[in-house]
C-alpha cells in the first residue's frame, strides 16, 4: 500500500464571514429594507464561491444590534445552507454590546473559533448608521485584544452622514476601509462587492501572500478600484472626507 | 542514559509548496538531520522563512539559521559542562515571562494593574503564559541561563551570517522596494526549531510556529515544547525579531526518557490537517511506513509525492518534516501498530455497523409507531364495528318488530276483509232510479252524457261559460 493511501483525506480549511449590522430605530425604512435586499441577494454569490473552492468552506455568522446584541444563527453556518432572516430597526446603537457579544464568540475555549490551525483569517463586515449609545470604548479595546479579530479583514460601511466614521475607523484599524454610502443603490452595490471580494481573497491560497494583513490590503485595493469605477460616483473612503469636495447629501427616500 | 540498544536514525526533507510553485517564489523552508554514530549524536532541525512580501529573502534566512542552529549544537553538546547539566532534571519552559524585572531584553506587561474581568484575552494568555514560566524555572535557573546564552548564541552569529550575505549580495532594486525601510533582519525573517539527542540527554528548541511532536513508549502523542500564545494563524515570534532570544521556548530531559519519535513539522503541514489529531496520525502513518519499508524509502516518498500532494490539497504551503526515530521501538511497536491498526478497522466497522444500528433503531421506532398508530386505528374500527353491530341488532329487532306489527294488520285487514264479503255476500242490490235528466237546461244542451248514479256530467266539450242571463234566470 502507498504512503499516500493510508491517509485521511485533508479537510477544507475554514473562513468565517461575520456581519455586524446596526438595526437601531435610525435605520428604519429604506435603509434596513435595502441592506436586507442587498445581503439576501449576495447569499447566493457566496454559495457560488463556497460550492466552487475546493480548499475552503466559508461560513457566515450575523450580529444585529439596537438595544442589545443578538446573534441571527447560534452557531456560524455553512454557506452553502445559509437563509438569510430580514433584520427589522428599532431601538438604541449600543454598539459596545455588539463588540463585547463578538469577543465572547471569539474567545478560543468558550467561543465559535476552536482551532487556528487550519482556518483562514476571518472577515468582519461592519454597517452603521449612527453613533453609540453605550460606552463601547472599553468593550473595543478588549476585542482589539483578541487574536481572532486582530488578524481579521475588518471592513466597515457608514450609510449615511450620520455615521461616526471615526468609531469605524477604530474597528477596522484602517482609514481606507471605511466607506461611506449615501443613496440605497449604493448601499446595495457596496454590501455585494464587500462580501464578495473580501470572501474570495480572504479564503484563498492565490493572494499575494497569505497574511492577513496583506490580505486586508488587497480588499482595500479592489474595493477603491469598484468606488473609482461606480457610475455614482458618490461613495467616500476613509473617515475624513476631503472637505474641498464637499459632504454627498443623503438620498434614502 | 541513552543506552545501546536504542537504534536512532534521524531524516530530514523539505519540498516546495503549490503556492509557491504557481507565484514562482523559491521555497522558503530549510531542514536538515544527521547522526553522528562515534558520538551517538542525533540531530532535526526546521526552518520557516516568512512568506510575506517584505520577506524577501526568508528562504537565504531559514537556510542560514539551519547552518548556525547545527554549529552552536555541536558546540554546546561539546562543552563538558553540558554533559552533567541535565543530569537527571527533565522540564519544559515556555518564554521569558513579560513581568520579570530584569529579563535580557526589557519586555512591557500592558496587563498590569488591571482586573481579570477587564482584561483582553491576549492579556489573559500573556499572563498565564508568565505564571508557566516562573513555575517552570524553578529550580532550574542555571538551566535557563545556558539555554538563553544558547539562544544568545544562535541569534547574533544568525544577525552577522545574514548581514555578511547581504554584504556579498546587496539587494536588487525590487528587493528594495518590497524591503522599504524595515530592517535587515526583516528580509531573512525566519523560525526555527530543533531537536537534539546525545547519549546522556536529549533537548529541544523551538522560535515561532510549526508544530514539534513527541511519540512516547505509552503510544501517545505530547507536545515536548510549550506553545507561544503569540503564535497565532498566520502570526509568528520569528528570528527577525528583537526580543528573539527571550521568545525561545524548550524542553530537557536527562533522565533517559526518550521518546519512539521526534517529529519537526513546518506550519504547512499542521495547516494542511488542522488538528491535532490528523497531524499525528499522518505521523502514525509515516512511522509504520518506516517500519515496514525503512527510512529512507519513507523519506524519498514523502519528498517525490507525499509532502507534494498535501500541500496541493491542504494549506499549498512548503513542507518540511524531519525527525528523529528509534527504529528499535518501531519494530517492538509494529505488532502493537497492527494490532491498533486492527482495533481502528474494527472501530470503524462498529462505527459503521453503530451507525447502521442507529438508522435501523430509528426505523424500528418509526415502525412502532406506525404499528401503535395502527393499533389504535385498529381499536377505533373494532369500537366503530361493535357499534354497528349494536345498531344492526337493534334493527334487526325493530324490522322483526315492524314485520310481526304489518302481519298483524295484515290479518286484521284480512279478517276484516273476509267479514266485509261476507256482509256483502248477504245484501240485495237495490234497483236503480231511472235517470233523470237534469234540471239545468244549460247542462243539459251542453253534456252528451252523465253519470247516472250521481248526476255530475261528463263533459265532451267544455262549457265557455255559463251565460249570466241564464244563470240570473
Amino acid at each position: 500500500m502507498s504512503l499516500l493511501d493510508q491517509f485521511e483525506q485533508v479537510p477544507r480549511k475554514v473562513m468565517t464571514l461575520f456581519f455586524l449590522v446596526d438595526k437601531s430605530g435610525s435605520m428604519s425604512g429604506t435603509k434596513i429594507n435595502e441592506l436586507n435586499v442587498a445581503v439576501r441577494e449576495t447569499i447566493p454569490m457566496l454559495q457560488d464561491i463556497a460550492s466552487n473552492n475546493a480548499d475552503a468552506e466559508i461560513r457566515v455568522a450575523v450580529l444585529e444590534y439596537a438595544t442589545t446584541a443578538d446573534w441571527m444563527y447560534a452557531e456560524p453556518k455553512s454557506a452553502e445552507t445559509f437563509e438569510w432572516c430580514d433584520i427589522r430597526a428599532g431601538g438604541l446603537t449600543s454598539m459596545g454590546a455588539a463588540f463585547k457579544s463578538l469577543e465572547e464568540k471569539l474567545h478560543k475555549e468558550r467561543g465559535f473559533m476552536k482551532t487556528a490551525s487550519g482556518s483562514f483569517a476571518p472577515v468582519f463586515i461592519h454597517l452603521s448608521d449612527g453613533d453609540p449609545t453605550d460606552n463601547f470604548e472599553h468593550e473595543l479595546q478588549k476585542l482589539q485584544g483578541n487574536n481572532w479579530f486582530r488578524s481579521g479583514v475588518k471592513v466597515a460601511i457608514a450609510i449615511g452622514n450620520d455615521a461616526n466614521r471615526e468609531i469605524l475607523k477604530k474597528f477596522t484599524g484602517s482609514d481606507e476601509s471605511v466607506l461611506t454610502v449615501h443613496n440605497k443603490e449604493d448601499l446595495k452595490a457596496l454590501i455585494r462587492f464587500v462580501t464578495v471580494t473580501s470572501s474570495q481573497v480572504a479564503s484563498s491560497h492565490n493572494s499575494s501572500t497569505d497574511n492577513a494583513t496583506n490580505k486586508q490590503g488587497e480588499i482595500e485595493k479592489q474595493v477603491k478600484g469598484f468606488v473609482e469605477g461606480n457610475d455614482t460616483g458618490k461613495i467616500e473612503i476613509g473617515s475624513n472626507p476631503d472637505p474641498n469636495a464637499g459632504s454627498w447629501g443623503d438620498e434614502w427616500d | 542514559m541513552m543506552t545501546k540498544s536504542h537504534k536512532l536514525r534521524s531524516f530530514a526533507t523539505s519540498v516546495i509548496g503549490a503556492s509557491h510553485v504557481r507565484k514562482g517564489i523559491p521555497c522558503q523552508d530549510y531542514s536538515l538531520a544527521f547522526d553522528d554514530p562515534t558520538t551517538g549524536l542525533h540531530v532535526a532541525i526546521v526552518s520557516d522563512g516568512h512568506g510575506g512580501s517584505t520577506y524577501v529573502r526568508s528562504d537565504r534566512g531559514s537556510e542560514i539559521a539551519v547552518s548556525v542552529a547545527k554549529r552552536v549544537i555541536l558546540a554546546f553538546v561539546d562543552d563538558p559542562k553540558a554533559h552533567s547539566l541535565f543530569a537527571g532534571r527533565a522540564g519544559r519552559v515556555t518564554t521569558i515571562a513579560s513581568d520579570m524585572p530584569d529579563t535580557l531584553i526589557p519586555l512591557h506587561n500592558p496587563a498590569a494593574g488591571i482586573p481579570d474581568q477587564e482584561k483582553t484575552q491576549s492579556q489573559l494568555d500573556e499572563e498565564r503564559q508568565n505564571s508557566d514560566y516562573h513555575s517552570q524555572i524553578e529550580g532550574n535557573e542555571d538551566i535557563e541561563d545556558v539555554m538563553r546564552m544558547l539562544f544568545g548564541r544562535i541569534s547574533t552569529m544568525w544577525r552577522q551570517e545574514i548581514s555578511d550575505d547581504a554584504a556579498a549580495n546587496p539587494f536588487k532594486p525590487e528587493e528594495k522596494a518590497l524591503l522599504g525601510n524595515n530592517r535587515l533582519e526583516k528580509a531573512y525573517g525566519a523560525t526555527l526549531m530543533a531537536f537534539v539527542v546525545t547519549p546522556r540527554y536529549w533537548f529541544a528548541f523551538q522560535l515561532g510556529d510549526g508544530k514539534m511532536v513527541a511519540y512516547q513508549p505509552d503510544a501517545t502523542w505530547t507536545e515536548p515544547v510549550p506553545w507561544d500564545h503569540k503564535c497565532f494563524l498566520n502570526l509568528t515570534t520569528s528570528l527577525c525579531q528583537s526580543d528573539c532570544v527571550a521568545r525561545f521556548r524548550y524542553a530537557y530531559n536527562g533522565k533517559g526518557e526518550l521518546p519512539i519519535a521526534v517529529f519537526l513539522g513546518s506550519d504547512g503541514l499542521d495547516d494542511t490537517w488542522q488538528t491535532m489529531e490528523l497531524l499525528e496520525e499522518s505521523y502514525l502513518a509515516v512511522l509504520r511506513n518506516i517500519a515496514d519499508d525503512g527510512i529512507e524509502s519513507t523519506k524519498k516518498e514523502l519528498t517525490d509525492n507525499v509532502l507534494r500532494q498535501w500541500s496541493e490539497r491542504g494549506s499549498t504551503d512548503d513542507m518540511s518534516v524531519a525527525a528523529v526515530i528509534d527504529l528499535s521501538a518501531t519494530d517492538m511497536m509494529r505488532d502493537i501498530w497492527d494490532e491498533q491498526r486492527k482495533v481502528k478497522t474494527r472501530r470503524n466497522d462498529l462505527f459503521e455497523t453503530q451507525g447502521i444500528l442507529h438508522e435501523n433503531t430509528d426505523r424500528l421506532a418509526e415502525a412502532r409507531e406506525k404499528l401503535k398508530q395502527t393499533a389504535e386505528q385498529m381499536c377505533a374500527l373494532q369500537a366503530a364495528e361493535k357499534q354497528l353491530q349494536q345498531e344492526i341488532e337493534r334493527l334487526e329487532t325493530e324490522k322483526k318488530k315492524l314485520q310481526q306489527e304489518i302481519e298483524q294488520h295484515s290479518n286484521e285487514i284480512k279478517a276484516k276483509a273476509t267479514d266485509l264479503a261476507a256482509r256483502i255476500a248477504t245484501l240485495e242490490p237495490e234497483p236503480l232510479e231511472p235517470a233523470t235528466p237534469p234540471a239545468d237546461k244549460f247542462i243539459s244542451d251542453h253534456y252528451s252524457s252523465y253519470c247516472k248514479i250521481c248526476t255530475r256530467c261528463v263533459h265532451r266539450t267544455p262549457p265557455p261559460f255559463r251565460p249570466k242571463a241564464e244563470s240570473q234566470q
